[in-house]
């Protein structure tokens, strides 16, 4: 079991008082953020959609490189951060 | 007006002022406050940086609020004092294997016995514990035409929930682009209801393709309902059985997006667009219309020039004492303190306004 550092998104970060990084253990870079959604059961409905997958413009980092597999292992220290992808926009909300 | 409190569930607090118009837009929620609907004061930005898509009230007493975004998704979220809000984690949500995604909340209504939200992608959900729990309204699921209901520009949005206060067993709903569904049996068995509308995409899958854009019922008649639609304004008054289009005087094909009713005075408002294609006011100036006769006629009470600002479906609201808000996609309110007789503008720019409604006052 690793402890990795995680830091998420501001506007994420306003659901869970404010807190943007957080100590989280696991083995994988699945089992940090689900670890850190039962830590802040608020987050899992925003990072993951209804059959689980990440949301498609949720990015994830680790050690500064993009995350592709999220059953990917994780070293003890390692740096995972969550970000919101260059994406976005709506196209009409009338 | 004088000041009053405002009362949530046990606890009462002295309100600041008599009026709280929360705006909702597509960066946070603000709360106008007013005791004489000249002078404001703003609290806000609450959930800064989120859509906020519309407001709603539980039977506790806590106000409800509903945020979305195109990066995390959308999620409901309760508050006891209009200032600390906390997301509600078991919210609506769609089963693994039902395939749905929920992408908006669109609005909520208390039935007086249950609390509702309407939903994208088209569902009904409902929850018996002021908000904390919510179940999917399977009974509208089941509907046979369920597997061709299509989405407008909007999305496929069940946008508009209606209660029969008298009998809450009777709910009406507004779903673009696919029409009004009614149900007598508390919302065990749905049935549409839009005979007598033009429709706007016709369908092989049933008498569906009805794009209802807003619903505002008479609040001592549940029968009768006005309906702001793709193609047109309605009313009925035999609860959605049949529709009588009513637009005498009003510019443009009758095009538009919000209507609501003023409790105090009965009056009606739309905003007219130009038409589906061009979605704009008509002629450049944007411009709000009444009616003080159920819709029969109606007359322009404000108008302002060389302006091409919208209003979206859930971005007017009145206060059931003459007063009447309106928040456009160019982000201004404007508001009128007397019915519709005189408008003015709040003194803000906020981005652009997906929701406005007055908190209840008590």
């Amino acid at each position: 079991m690793s402890r990795v550092e995680v830091t998420i998104p501001a506007m994420l970060a306003t659901l869970v008082g404010e807190e943007r990084t957080f100590q989280v253990d696991g083995e994988t870079v699945r089992d940090v953020l689900h670890e850190l959604c039962v830590r802040h059961p608020e987050l899992r409905v925003h990072l993951f959609d209804e059959i689980g997958a990440l949301r498609p413009h949720v990015s994830v980092f680790h050690d500064d490189r993009t995350v592709h597999d999220l059953d990917a292992s994780v070293a003890d220290g390692a740096r995972i951060v969550v970000l919101q992808a260059v994406s976005g926009g709506v196209a009409s909300r009338e | 007006m004088s000041s009053a409190a405002i009362r949530w569930g046990d606890d009462t607090v002295e309100a600041r002022t008599t009026t709280a118009l929360a705006i909702g837009t597509m960066k946070g929620a603000w709360i106008a406050w007013s005791d004489d609907s000249v002078d404001w004061q703003l609290d806000g930005p609450y959930l800064k940086g989120w859509q906020v898509t519309t407001f709603g009230r539980a039977a506790d007493g806590s106000h409800l609020l509903a945020t979305g975004s195109s990066w995390f998704g959308a999620a409901i979220h309760r508050s006891t004092d209009l200032e600390q809000w906390d997301q509600v984690v078991a919210g609506p949500a769609f089963d693994e294997a039902d395939g749905r995604k929920l992408e908006q909340v669109w609005t909520f209504a208390d039935s007086g016995e249950r609390l509702l939200a309407g939903v994208a992608e088209a569902a009904l959900f409902t929850s018996d514990d002021s908000g904390e729990t919510w179940s999917v309204v399977a009974g509208l699921d089941a509907h046979p035409t369920r597997k061709q209901w299509e989405p407008g520009l909007g999305g496929l949005a069940a946008h508009r929930v209606l209660v029969d206060t008298s009998n809450p067993q009777r709910m009406w709903t507004g779903i673009s682009a696919v029409g009004v569904f009614a149900t007598e049996d508390g919302g065990e068995t749905w049935e549409l209801r839009n005979e007598g509308v033009e429709v706007t995409s016709p369908s092989d899958g049933g008498d569906i393709g009805y794009c209802v854009h807003a619903l505002v019922a008479h609040p001592d008649d549940a029968d009768t309902i006005w309906r702001q639609d793709h193609r047109g304004v309605y009313r009925t008054d035999d609860g959605g059985v049949s529709w009588e289009r009513i637009e005498r005087g009003l510019p443009g094909a009758g095009f538009g997006f919000p209507i609501d009713r003023d409790a105090a005075s009965g009056a009606l408002f739309v905003v007219p667009l130009e038409s589906d294609q061009y979605r704009m006011p008509v002629d450049g100036q944007f411009a709000v219309y009444r009616s003080t006769d159920d819709g029969d006629s109606w007359h322009r009470c404000e108008a302002t020039a060389d302006s091409y600002t919208s209003v979206l479906r859930d971005a007017m609201a009145t206060d059931c004492r003459g007063g009447v808000y309106i928040g456009t996609t160019g982000g201004e309110v404007i508001h009128s303190p007397d019915g519709g007789d005189g408008w003015i503008g709040l003194p803000w720019r906020f981005p652009r306004i997906l929701s406005t409604h007055v908190l209840p006052v008590a």
